[in-house]
Parts: structure tokens; C-alpha cells; sequence
């Protein structure tokens, strides 16, 4: 076929630049423990809970301020508590309006796992119909103890995913009693990060900041790797 | 039976002063001697004319002209180049390359081992000394001894020997891997590097960059070494405002500008680049956020001081704009090619055009996904649904047939197009364009 015939009009007449839509996508998905042991304050300054939606908060504010964040961060939030809530799908953190996370009942980590691997595969989706770029998604999931559900089949499966370089998952555990073995099914590269006082919780969130807006800067990827 | 001598051309070494004389050096000696043209001479004569080069468009026609009037001059189709393998078969006999361009050794690397590659030096007929994808050994003492490194962002104010004392604008910073920068009250810059960046290799190349000099204004050059307290800090260069970069640019879909001017910047862009080559500096950290724009006409360059320049190593380096992953201490040790410069090369010039990476495709949505760069981008419309195309395949079937080459050969095969090259089948490509708008605006 004649390439040079199809596009006749040469002043790009015939098409036009799309105004927005197609600029390039982070996916973040937090997945973040509110069960009833997050009321408490372990090594932190505040209980755990409030630790948690201060760091929020900042977050959200760096992303809503930062030119380019704004734009690429597509940002999901899933809960588990009570049940698994999820408080935001992937959207821009202009369309996330979150109230403070109040803590309660178990920590159903196999269910909001699960949770968050559905809506990646369904995002992954939408770019692709939507001929949208993204970077690796980031999987960042916080707790403070015990599944109350089991994880044995989600977490082989994010596990294969990990090495299957399909996403990127950074585990975190919080308080200093935590125990690290739960979180490593998860993760087979990265080795969880505990969280033991209000200037990591700080640390954390200033680098997940950084990875919203730059994704090319692994210093989230670095401070997992420090021993501690 | 004695082999043939086989001299293969390219438009490059014809166009060199001296290679007249060489020729008629090869005549004399030589026995069985045939010069072997590459066809794509012919579209470089016809590119010369059509941008006014006509010296250039002479020369090329008087040797072609000459060589077949010898009737020992045999002609081959090489794609521009970019395809040895109408030369294999002259391998049983004598081949010899000559070139004044290092990249037809990686070009044509089929033919390793079983062709001569020659350049013309001073006249003679020479061995290339380098290739493109020689890595060298950077300047990086053992121990840094000579400067005290402290984190230079907690401060308020520098001194530079040139413009004296400046007080920093700290109300807004703007962070990078080696340092942050602040604005003075004076129109001025100043990058403060972080601790692990202010050594004595940072220290002389930045000193080495100053007594240096850059004449072209479109690279933010450091202008002064930055001191407090009398120790090395960082360096001074101007202010450049009303600026985005191409980053942001390209996350907004460069609104408020034409199609033509993402070609018109990529263009320039390219210029500076040029420029930088010629006195053997390579960009290294080179990714969209260090390319700023003004209007089409004005592109900058920033982040001189990670250059690489001379045997100062650049220091940074982004994985999704790099060819191979250093590590901290690679680079620090390692001076990169130009080869390598390649690849972010193109990649910018893609992504500027068609506002996607190289490697996307419906089934890989992944920007440098882990091993994904596999660039799948039809190379005729016959491969595609053309009532359906998304706009980055629009645009991709609007370039040249020339360009949409380039790209392939270097994505798919890891050939290179010079930036020169590239220039001028920008210029074209420009040329027509404009004109075809303003033969438009006539005829209404």
C-alpha cells in the first residue's frame, strides 16, 4: 500500500493531536492494614492507625501538588479491616477524596490481595484498550499481624508475579513485634521493611512520593534493599 | 588465480578533500582493482540539491560520473548503508571498506573478519583507530582526598570566584540524582550537589568545563564553581525561564504545539547534540527531563555537569534511557561510548514524534518492561488496519519512509544513523512540509 498516498493532507490536516488521554500512567495500589491491633502504638509516637493516615495524607498532598505526579500517578487504595473496602479504583489523586482510616476488626490479607491483583489485571486492561503506557505497576502492602484469611493460593500467585516481573511489590511491616515470615510468601526479591518508628513511617511514604513522580528513581527500591 | 581488489565507496569518502589522491594512489598500485559504489550516493546527491548543499551535490555527481566512465567501478545496493550482505559475496576475493564513518564497522558488522575497513587520515588510507562502541577508562582516583564532601542542599548561600557572593531562593527546590538546584535573586542557578557528589572528580571536571568555555546558548554550560566556606559545593549557570521540559510536554500531549513542531524540536535538539559530539562531549544522562523547551526554535540542554567530557565519566544514569545498566561504581570507572548515546538518541527522537516508547504495542503496554525491548512498529500499512490507526501510528506512517528506517534499523537491528543524517532528513522532511502548507495557502 501506498504509505506516502494515505497521508496526503500535509499540514497533518487529517489528524490531530489528542489534547489529553495519553500521557504515561504509574499504577500504585496500597493495600493497608486497619485492623483493631493498628489502635495501638508500637515504636511509634502515635498509635499506628493515626501513624498511618498522617502519612496518608502527606502523601496524597505531595501527589495533588507535584506537576507530574498529579498527572501519572494512578493511584488504587484497598483496606482491610472489618472486611476489604476498596476506597479508591486506579484513578488520579484529584478524584480520591478520603476520609481518616478508623482501625477494627482482622486482617483479611488473602481477600484484599486477592482484591488487588483482580483490579491490576483489570487496569492492565483498560491501558491496553486505551493504548496507554505505564511504567511497572507498584504493589505496596502494610501490616501489622497475622492474615485472619488464608493466602496460601494468593500469594504464590503474587509471588509468580514478582518473578514474572508483571509488578513490583514492597511489603511492609509494621511495629516491633512483627513477624517478617507472612510478607516474604509475597515477596521472593524484596525483603519486607519494618516499620518501627514515626521517622520511617515518614522515610516510606517521602520515597513512595518520589516513585509517583519520577518513576526511574529506585530509592523506594534501595532503602527496602539496606539492611536494618 | 591472483584475487580481485574490491574498494567499496560510501558518499562520505568521496566527499573527502584528499581522496582524489588516494585513488589515483590505489590505481597505481593495484592490480585487478574495482571500486565498488553504493547506490544510496544517489539519493544523497539528490538530498544535497534539494537542500541547497550543491557543492556537496558536485562533487558526489563528478565522482560517480568519473568511476563509470573507468568502466572498472561496479555498483551495489547497500539500503542506505545499512545492509552488508550485497557484499558478501566480494569477500572471496579482497574487500576493503572505505569510510570516514566509524559506524559502517557496526553497520556492516557481517562483514568482521572478512573485509578491510579504511578511513582517510591526512591523506593516507588508515585502519580506524576506535569503534563506536569502545568503552574507555574514566579519571576516578582511588581515594577523594581533596575535597570534604557535606550535603550541600542545607545551605543559604554560595560564593562563586566570578560573581561573588550569592544568596539562594530556597523556596523552591529543584531536585535531581547528583544535587538540587535553587534560583538566586539574580537570575542565576546554582546546583548544590548532595554529599556523595561533591568529590574531587566532580571538582575538576566542572573546573575543566569552566576554563572550557561553550559558545552555543542552548546548553546551560557551568559558568563558575559554587563554594561555602571555601570548600566545593556545586556550580553556577544561567537561569532558564519560561521553560518546560519535554517530559511534561509529552505528559500534555505538547499542547500548544503542531505536529511539525515536535519535528522542528527534535531537530534542534539534535543540533545540540551534534554540537556536543564535535568536541567529543557525550550527554550521558540523557532522558526527556533534561531537554527544555521554549518555543520549536528554542531547546535547551541542561545538567552539563553530568556530562561526560574528556575522560570525566558521566556519573548518572537512568535505566529506561540506557543501553546497558551501570552500577555506582561502572560508573564511575567507565567512560561510555558513543554507540551507546545511540539509544537514548532515538528513543527521544521517537518518543518526541510519536509520543510512545519504541517498544509499546497493545501487547506491551509496559514502559521497559524487564526485557521487552522488542520494537514491533509496522513497517508498511499493509500491516495494519489504516482506518483503525491509534495517533502514535498515524504519525509513525506520516514520517519519511527514510525515517521510519532509521528507527528500525536501530531498534530492530542496532544500526546507527549519524545525528548528521538524521538532521538533514529532518530538514527535508521540514521543508516539504512548509511548503506544502504554503503552496496550499497560495492555491486558496
Amino acid at each position: 500500500m501506498d504509505t506516502n498516498g494515505f497521508f496526503n493532507d500535509l499540514d497533518f490536516g487529517d489528524f490531530s493531536t489528542p489534547s489529553s488521554g495519553s500521557s504515561r500512567k504509574v499504577p500504585i495500589c496500597l493495600v493497608l492494614d486497619c485492623s483493631g491491633s493498628m489502635r495501638y502504638a508500637d515504636g511509634t509516637k502515635l498509635p499506628k492507625i493515626d501513624e498511618l493516615n498522617l502519612n496518608i495524607d502527606a502523601f496524597l498532598e505531595y501527589v495533588r501538588n507535584d506537576p507530574k505526579a498529579s498527572k501519572i500517578c494512578d493511584l488504587c487504595i484497598i483496606t482491610m479491616g472489618d472486611a476489604v473496602h476498596v476506597l479508591s479504583r486506579y484513578t488520579t489523586v484529584d478524584r480520591i477524596h478520603l476520609g481518616h482510616f478508623a482501625a477494627g476488626g482482622g486482617t483479611p490479607l488473602g481477600t484484599a490481595m486477592q482484591t488487588a491483583v483482580d483490579l491490576l489485571y483489570e487496569r492492565r486492561q483498560y491501558y491496553r484498550d486505551n493504548d496507554i503506557e505505564h511504567y511497572k505497576p507498584i504493589l505496596m502492602v502494610m501490616t501489622d499481624g497475622d492474615p485472619t484469611d488464608d493466602v496460601s493460593y494468593i500469594s504464590r500467585q503474587v509471588s509468580d508475579m514478582v518473578l514474572n516481573k508483571e509488578i513490583k511489590i514492597f511489603p511492609v511491616g509494621i511495629g516491633v513485634n512483627f513477624n517478617q515470615d507472612i510478607l516474604r510468601q509475597f515477596s521472593p526479591l524484596l525483603q519486607p521493611k519494618l516499620i518501627r518508628d514515626s521517622a520511617a513511617f515518614d522515610k516510606l511514604f517521602k520515597l513512595l512520593s518520589a516513585s509517583s513522580s519520577n518513576p526511574n528513581d529506585d530509592s523506594l527500591e534501595k532503602w527496602f534493599n539496606e539492611s536494618f | 588465480m591472483s584475487k580481485k581488489n574490491y574498494y567499496y565507496l560510501d558518499a562520505s569518502i568521496l566527499l573527502e578533500e584528499n581522496f582524489y589522491l588516494a585513488a589515483e594512489e590505489l590505481t597505481k598500485t593495484l592490480s585487478d582493482l574495482y571500486f565498488v559504489l553504493d547506490t544510496g550516493i544517489y539519493r544523497e546527491i539528490e538530498t544535497y540539491r534539494q537542500l541547497g548543499q550543491t557543492e556537496e551535490a558536485l562533487t558526489l555527481e563528478n565522482h560517480v560520473n568519473l568511476f563509470a566512465a573507468t568502466g572498472n567501478a561496479l555498483q551495489v545496493n547497500t539500503n542506505a548503508g545499512f545492509d552488508a550482505s550485497a557484499l558478501i559475496p566480494l569477500t572471496a576475493d579482497n574487500l576493503v571498506i572505505l569510510t570516514q564513518q566509524q559506524k559502517m564497522m557496526e553497520n556492516f558488522a557481517e562483514l568482521a573478519g572478512q573485509a578491510t575497513f579504511l578511513c582517510l587520515i591526512g591523506g593516507k588510507l588508515t585502519p580506524f583507530l576506535h569503534s563506536m562502541s569502545e568503552n574507555g577508562v574514566a579519571f576516578c582516583p582511588e581515594r577523594d582526598i581533596y575535597v570534604t564532601a557535606f550535603d550541600g542542599d542545607q545551605v543559604d548561600y554560595v560564593y562563586s570566584p566570578r560573581y561573588g557572593y550569592l544568596r539562594l531562593d530556597k523556596s523552591k527546590a529543584y531536585s535531581g540524582g547528583e544535587g538540587v538546584c535553587y534560583k538566586t535573586y539574580n537570575g542565576l542557578f546554582c546546583k548544590l550537589y548532595f554529599k556523595k557528589h561533591i568529590s574531587y572528580v566532580n571538582y575538576k571536571k566542572l573546573q575543566a568545563m569552566v576554563d572550557m568555555g561553550c559558545s552555543c546558548p542552548f546548553i546551560s554550560w557551568p559558568l563558575d564553581i559554587l563554594y561555602f566556606r571555601n570548600q566545593f559545593v556545586g556550580y553556577v549557570m544561567e537561569e532558564l525561564a519560561d521553560t518546560r521540559s519535554v517530559d511534561e510536554l509529552r505528559d500534555d500531549n505538547f499542547s500548544g504545539f503542531r505536529i511539525l513542531d515536535r519535528f522542528i524540536i527534535v531537530r534542534n535538539f539534535l543540533s545540540l547534540i551534534q554540537y556536543l559530539h564535535s568536541k567529543n562531549i557525550l550527554v550521558g544522562d540523557m532522558k526527556l527531563d533534561n531537554i527544555l523547551v521554549k518555543s520549536n526554535a528554542d531547546v535547551y540542554l541542561i545538567d552539563a555537569g553530568s556530562f561526560q567530557v574528556g575522560d570525566y565519566a558521566c556519573n548518572v544514569c537512568h535505566k529506561e534511557y540506557t543501553e546497558k545498566i551501570y552500577t555506582g561504581d561502572d560508573l564511575k570507572h567507565i567512560l561510555r561510548s558513543v554507540k551507546e548515546e545511540y539509544f537514548p538518541i532515538n528513543k527521544i527522537i521517537f518518543e518526541i514524534l510519536m509520543m510512545k516508547g519504541p517498544f509499546y504495542s497493545r501487547d506491551n503496554t509496559e514502559i521497559d518492561g524487564d526485557g521487552s525491548r522488542e520494537f514491533t512498529y509496522p513497517m508498511d500499512l499493509s500491516q495494519v488496519d489504516a482506518g483503525q490507526l491509534p495517533y502514535h501510528l498515524k504519525v509513525w506512517f506520516a514520517l519519511s519512509p527514510a525515517m521510519r528506517e532509521y528507527f528500525y534499523r536501530y531498534f530492530a537491528e542496532g544500526k546507527v544513523t549519524y545525528v548528521s543524517e538524521w538532521m538533514r532528513e529532518l530538514d527535508l522532511y521540514i521543508l516539504s512540509k512548509q511548503k506544502a502548507v504554503s503552496d496550499a495557502k497560495t492555491t486558496q
